[in-house]
């Protein structure tokens, strides 16, 4: 049965009222200037009565653009020049408080992204209802709020409550270096008046709403429950549908990006499709995709939205947008459904999704090229986990806040790559048997809810024990690498029918687990092990019929932290072929240089 | 045009010079990955896990290779560097009587004992050249990016292969741009060998008074010994993959190296073959100390 759109919208409302009472909701009813570049407005909010607070707290996300020493741009160099060229900073003020429809004047005070209401003189056993006045301004081109031309992305543009925690008190996030938004969930209620020319994409449909002979449109949006509420707006957005399952895709592109859309479409089905199976059904029942002109290449998550910067030659030469758009629909998941700390915990939201990417490029694309396939020469998404994963190897451990991280490229080469490897490496651990069953759980206890890391532990240990949680500690809670190694192969005769093979396996950053390894006999047989390590370091004597003629450690890559794959297994005869061919792949591309530099 | 075709049959007569030249290089070459060799084989050759080196540039065992081992890469990396230094010193030393034989035209019978002294003697004016030109493509370098970055704006809203294309056409006018120094810098070494005994100055005054004029000519002589070159190196590189991913094992290394360093070969008899081209036109231009004796009449 079709029903018409209002009354969709009304079904719609019912099931949102109806489900009210769980989470609180912000309504919001704003404006935006396109001269101005300014959204201005007010953001209602009841507050809980069962227990008192002597304080309101909010947080004011644009003030982050407010200038060129904030700690927000601490490590963003291209971000902050931008800025600076364009002299178009963002932030946001507020113009009045309203508590009970009651004007505080100046009892309030701001600092940075924090806002802090005294409320000692209030006393009543009705909700209080705060209404903030606000006026965002909107830096030209900043990162998750930015404009540019008459594209924008709108994040953070609202002031919304700082987050309450168990014992009653306010958390502000920090908003620094390589830090997200961190919210609490809300039923979102939002109203929002655009120039009539321009095309409003937030989560979910939203229902418009234009007087005869005025030029703007009101876009009204009822969606939760979420942590954020984002929206996009362009003159020139055209749209291309897909429904999977019970769940419908919608991307918004401009008419230049049509060639690349068909393969971001297949992408973000094969995620949704992948992430209901593997993990838990969608929530919100439609993903928005949208095109923005964010100042950098790659994509932003929001809540049932997701935006992508516009990409240049990327999906012509590698499956690197496929990636990033498998990454940011993964996020709906770990991100937008379980929300996470991103700035204390960002390997929960981080890893977790780079690893689900890695696993959902291998499902659909393989594991020989997943990423780039050119002239020979492949690579995978793992390959470049792995190259990025040592960069930054024994520095930091993937549990910290993402502004402990002293540079963007170690955040990014330990929460994303490392991150993502250790995961993986638990969940091979968990084995096929289990791993469902961990991310099913873990996924349902913490939807629509804010897991830490201990969380995270508790259902490994539920799941597979304490012996898989000390996996955890090591590789999640500390910088050590670790890697596993077997040298000194030989055969000696024993008797006259057996023969004594001993080597010597190693391992550093000790794990207390026990280690597959597999020996491969001179007749062609093999036979699989286990090493229970005591010791870092460990010589293993066999008698077996037959001597050895090679030996590998971790046969079924479980380890996928394991820093360095080569040593990871040895040979009786050594094989000179790999080098050779190397070296002198070498040599041609050193007479390459000496020709260039000689001319000759 | 047609000419400088024609001038390839002129190559097969200089064959102990292309191959002494490509020695030169490829014997550096293997100096050179020695060291690396023997670092590295002693790792590859006892795992398992670098076997599919063998048939296929495998990324993952190159990333694991270099990247696994942080502080050895760049020290090759420098050692590499040195030895191109070298490298370009001795070419230095060469072009002296390299530039000397073409611009004179007397490269069918080469004299040795004249094309050594024409190194010794030119080896400080090619330095002088050379450190200049290093100065000229740095600034180059810099004026074609911001060039190129022009062009670029001009493609804001490209996506896809075009953006690809649009990328390639830049990587080409920057390569022209380069390409362009580089026969200036030879119109400079030609110029050298044609002039003795003028001062440095007047020596650039001449290679640019020539230069502008030619400049186009110049530039398809290269191109025209270029693209064969090209052709061959493509050839060279598609025909190994395919060799070592079919055939594989030591033979197929083989059969790779062979056409490694024919493409290696091709380009030293690229540079030479345009040489003689090159060196046809300056001659036609500037004669210098090339000048055919005139026959004076006795009265
Ligand atoms: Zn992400």
């Amino acid at each position: 049965m079709m029903l018409p759109k209002t009354a969709a919208i009304f079904f719609i409302s019912f099931l949102f009222f109806f489900n009210a009472s769980a989470f609180d909701t912000l309504k919001i009813t704003a404006e935006l200037d396109t001269t101005l570049k300014q959204v201005s407005g007010v953001v209602e909010y009841k507050l809980p009565t069962n227990f008192e607070l002597s304080t309101f707290e909010f947080q004011l996300f644009p003030n982050v653009y407010f200038s060129a020493d904030t700690p927000y741009l601490d490590d963003k160099s291209g971000l902050r020049d931008r800025l600076i060229n364009s002299k178009k900073w963002g932030s946001m003020a507020i113009d009045s408080i309203l508590l009970d429809d009651k004007n505080i004047g100046d009892n309030y005070s701001i600092e940075y992204t924090q806002g802090i209401v005294p409320l000692n003189d209030y006393q009543s056993d009705q909700p209080l209802i705060i209404k903030l006045y606000f006026k965002t301004i909107v830096p030209e081109s900043g990162d998750r709020l930015s404009y540019l031309g008459s594209n924008y992305l709108l994040d953070g543009w609202f002031p919304t409550p700082a987050v309450l925690k168990k014992n009653h008190e306010w958390y502000h996030p920090y908003y620094a270096r390589n830090s997200e938004l961190v919210s609490d969930y809300y039923f979102y209620d939002v109203k929002i008046l655009v120039p009539s020319d321009l095309m409003v994409v937030g989560p979910g449909s939203s229902l418009k709403n234009s007087k005869e002979g005025e030029s703007t449109t009101e876009h009204s949006f009822l969606f939760g429950p979420a942590h954020d509420f984002a929206l996009a707006i362009d003159p020139d957005y055209l749209t291309e549908e897909s429904i999977i399952g019970t769940d419908t895709i919608r991307i918004y592109y401009r008419d230049y990006e049509y060639s690349i859309i068909q393969k971001i479409k297949q992408a973000a089905e094969n995620s949704i499709e992948y992430m209901t199976e593997y993990v838990g059904d969608y929530a919100y029942n439609s993903l928005n995709i949208v095109f923005s002109d964010i100042g950098f290449s790659g994509g932003i998550e929001f809540p049932a939205l997701v935006s992508l910067s516009t990409p240049r030659g990327a999906p012509v030469l590698s499956n690197a947008y496929d990636m990033l758009t498998i990454h940011e629909v993964v996020h709906q998941w770990f991100y937008g459904m379980v929300g996470s700390n991103q700035v204390e915990h960002p390997w929960l939201d981080e890893s977790l999704t780079n690893f689900f990417t890695l696993k959902i490029l291998v499902h659909y694309w393989g594991d020989s090229a997943n990423l780039f396939d050119l002239a020979g020469l492949k690579t995978t998404m793992r390959d470049m986990n792995r190259l990025n994963m040592t960069l930054f190897m024994g520095e930091s451990s993937i549990n910290q806040p993402s502004y402990s991280y002293y540079r963007g490229e170690s955040y990014f080469s330990t929460v994303y790559d490392r991150g993502a490897l250790a995961i993986e490496t638990i969940d091979n651990l968990l084995g096929d048997s289990l791993s469902q069953i961990f991310w099913k759980t873990y996924f349902e206890k913490f939807k629509f809810a804010h897991p830490i890391p201990d969380d995270f532990r508790n259902v490994i240990v539920k799941t597979a024990g304490d012996s898989l949680a000390a996996i955890y500690d090591i590789l999640i809670d500390s910088p050590i690498s670790i890697d596993f190694s077997v040298s000194n192969l030989s055969n000696r005769r024993f008797d006259s029918t057996d023969a004594e093979i001993s080597f010597v396996l190693n391992q550093k950053g000790t794990v207390n687990y026990p280690i597959d390894y597999r020996l491969y006999f001179s007749n062609g047989d093999s036979l699989d092990f286990k090493w229970q390590p005591q010791y870092s370091t460990e010589e293993i004597v066999q008698i077996a019929p037959y001597p050895a003629v090679s030996i590998l450690v971790d046969p079924d890559n479980k380890w996928a932290i394991d820093a360095n794959l080569i040593n990871n297994s040895i040979v009786i005869n050594p094989d000179n072929r790999p080098g050779f061919r190397l070296s002198a792949g070498i040599m041609f591309l050193i007479e390459s240089l000496l020709s260039f530099v000689g001319g000759i | 045009m047609i000419d400088t075709v024609k001038q390839i049959s002129r190559l097969f007569k200089i064959k102990n010079l292309w191959f002494g030249l490509f020695f030169l290089k490829a014997g550096l070459s293997l100096l050179l990955v020695i060291p690396f060799y023997l670092i590295n084989n002693a790792v590859l050759s006892s795992s398992l896990f670098s076997k599919s080196l063998v048939n296929s540039w495998d990324f993952s065992v190159l990333s694991e290779m270099f990247f696994g081992r942080g502080e050895i890469f760049p020290q090759y990396l420098i050692f590499v560097f040195v030895g191109a230094v070298i490298y370009a010193a001795i070419i230095q030393f060469i072009n002296g009587g390299l530039y000397y034989i073409f611009v004179s035209g007397q490269f069918e019978k080469i004299d040795w004992r004249t094309f050594y002294a024409e190194c010794g003697l030119r080896f400080n004016f090619h330095i002088k050249i050379t450190v200049m030109m290093i100065f000229v493509y740095i600034l180059l370098l810099f004026a074609g990016m911001f060039f190129v970055n022009i062009i670029g704006m001009a493609s804001g809203h490209l996506v896809g292969m075009p953006v690809v294309i649009m990328t390639g056409f830049k990587l080409l006018i920057l390569g022209l741009i380069i390409l362009a120094a580089s026969i200036f810098s030879d119109c400079a070494r030609a110029a050298a060998a044609a002039y003795p005994d003028k001062p440095f100055r007047e020596i650039l005054t001449i290679a640019s008074g020539y230069f502008k004029p030619s400049l186009k000519k110049l530039l398809i002589i290269y191109l025209i010994t270029y693209i064969p070159f090209f052709i061959i190196w493509i050839v060279a590189e598609w025909l190994s993959l395919t060799v070592v991913g079919s055939i594989g094992g030591l033979i197929g290394i083989m059969i790779e190296i062979v056409l490694l360093q024919t493409c290696s070969f091709a380009r030293s008899g690229q540079k030479l073959w345009y040489l003689i081209s090159f060196g046809k036109e300056f001659r036609s231009k500037n004669q210098g100390r090339f000048l055919p004796k005139q026959v004076t009449l006795e009265l």
